[in-house]
């Protein structure tokens, strides 16, 4: 019976056997495979699959009304399973009439993860952001909420970027 | 690598010697692999509280989130720090990470346990704090404040959501305290479950230059 390594699981015949050229190619292959595996995690750390998204199309927000940032330029859907860091930033193009308070918040699959409060005492529209960390699986999508108070309606434009810290094998 | 080759007078020698070549072979490339692996994913450590925080009382720094001395969930860490040792408030995590540069952030959902003062503000920091014996210490004595990350958030009378983040150059026997101070006098503050804090370690202090 012929045996394997521990961790790979690299084939050899055991003493005894009838040696076949079987016995070098099987060898040869599962260790060339193996290779072909670690070249693949140096391709994958060389072109980590982190992204930024600028600004993307244009939302229309209703005071207090707090609303699922949905252009699909706002959004992300992860690639990858792993350790995520996400910054996503809003900024405002048409102003609402008046304006005391916004909040940013994070989502993963609709689950808020982390957010931002701000103070607009006085009608400013500062830009607002948001970061913080979120461990995903592959295909969990990454979105925005938002909430201001105040009165009249407010255009916005969602900015997002994530860096894959870690990947979860 | 070199191997050497069993010879025509000798093939009972064969298995013998692609059991050597496997085994070989397993060695250098699992070292070649575990250290590709330790580049590609640097240590991370995610800490996460699970009880509400309470009585955060106005006009003092206090500390803060998931810390060594309070309940918290460690929900991801790939490094050889026991995940019931807190990142934050505490001498273990960086003797055994090491010196070097870090990302560290905090977020949380912040709450008025009473009345919440509209405008009323809090600062919250992360505070790094190096050893020093002759320092009285603003937070434990013999370590003085040497960096932070810091934001400030006005209350709008619904609560405060807060997230910050930022990069520290840490040595081994640093250590990190996130902080709150407020002025929302009419009541304290409470930290909604879910706080959570993060390091990730960006590289070591000293690295061999590759161009």
């Amino acid at each position: 019976m012929p045996d394997a390594t521990p961790i790979y699981g690299f084939p050899y015949p055991c003493p005894g056997e009838t040696i076949s050229p079987s016995a070098f190619s099987s060898l040869a292959l599962a260790i060339d495979a193996k290779l072909l595996d670690v070249n693949n995690d140096l391709t994958f750390a060389l072109n980590r699959p982190n992204f930024d998204n600028d600004f993307s199309s244009t939302q229309v927000i209703t005071a207090g009304v707090d609303t699922v940032l949905t252009t699909t330029d706002s959004t992300y859907t992860i690639s990858v399973a792993g350790v995520w860091v996400f910054w996503m930033a809003l900024s405002v193009t048409v102003n609402p009439a008046t304006i005391t308070s916004q909040r940013l918040r994070v989502r993963q699959n609709g689950t808020v993860r982390f957010g931002y409060t701000q103070d607009n005492e006085g009608n400013n529209t500062l830009q607002n952001y948001a970061v913080g960390p979120i461990i995903a699986a592959a295909g969990d999508v990454i979105t925005g909420q938002f909430l201001y108070t105040g009165t009249g309606t407010m255009t916005v434009q969602t900015q997002i970027s994530g860096k894959l810290l870690c990947r979860i094998p | 690598m070199a191997l050497s080759c069993p010879t025509e007078e000798n093939f009972a020698a064969v298995a013998k010697q692609l059991h050597k070549t496997a085994v070989e072979a397993e060695e250098r490339i699992y070292e070649l692999e575990y250290q590709l692996r330790a580049a590609a994913n640097r240590p991370t450590i995610i800490q996460e509280s699970d009880t509400l925080e309470t009585g955060l009382f106005s006009g003092t720094v206090q500390l803060m989130g998931p810390r060594f001395g309070v309940s918290f969930l460690t929900t991801f860490n790939n490094t050889l720090v026991p995940s019931d040792e807190g990142v934050a408030n505490n001498s273990a995590p960086f003797p055994i990470l090491g010196e070097g540069a870090y990302e560290v952030g905090f977020t949380a959902t912040i709450v008025a346990s009473g009345a919440a003062d509209v405008n009323s503000y809090r600062i919250i920091q992360i505070q790094q704090h190096t050893p020093d014996p002759s320092s009285a210490g603003t937070i434990i004595a013999g370590f003085r404040l040497v960096d932070a990350i810091a934001t400030t958030v006005f209350e709008s009378g619904n609560g405060i959501d807060v997230s910050i983040a930022g990069h520290l150059r840490i040595k081994a026997n640093d250590r990190i305290f996130v902080t709150i101070y407020h002025t929302n006098t009419s009541s304290t503050l409470n930290v909604s479950i879910g706080a959570r804090v993060w390091i990730h370690k960006v590289s070591d202090a000293t690295l061999t230059a590759v161009l």
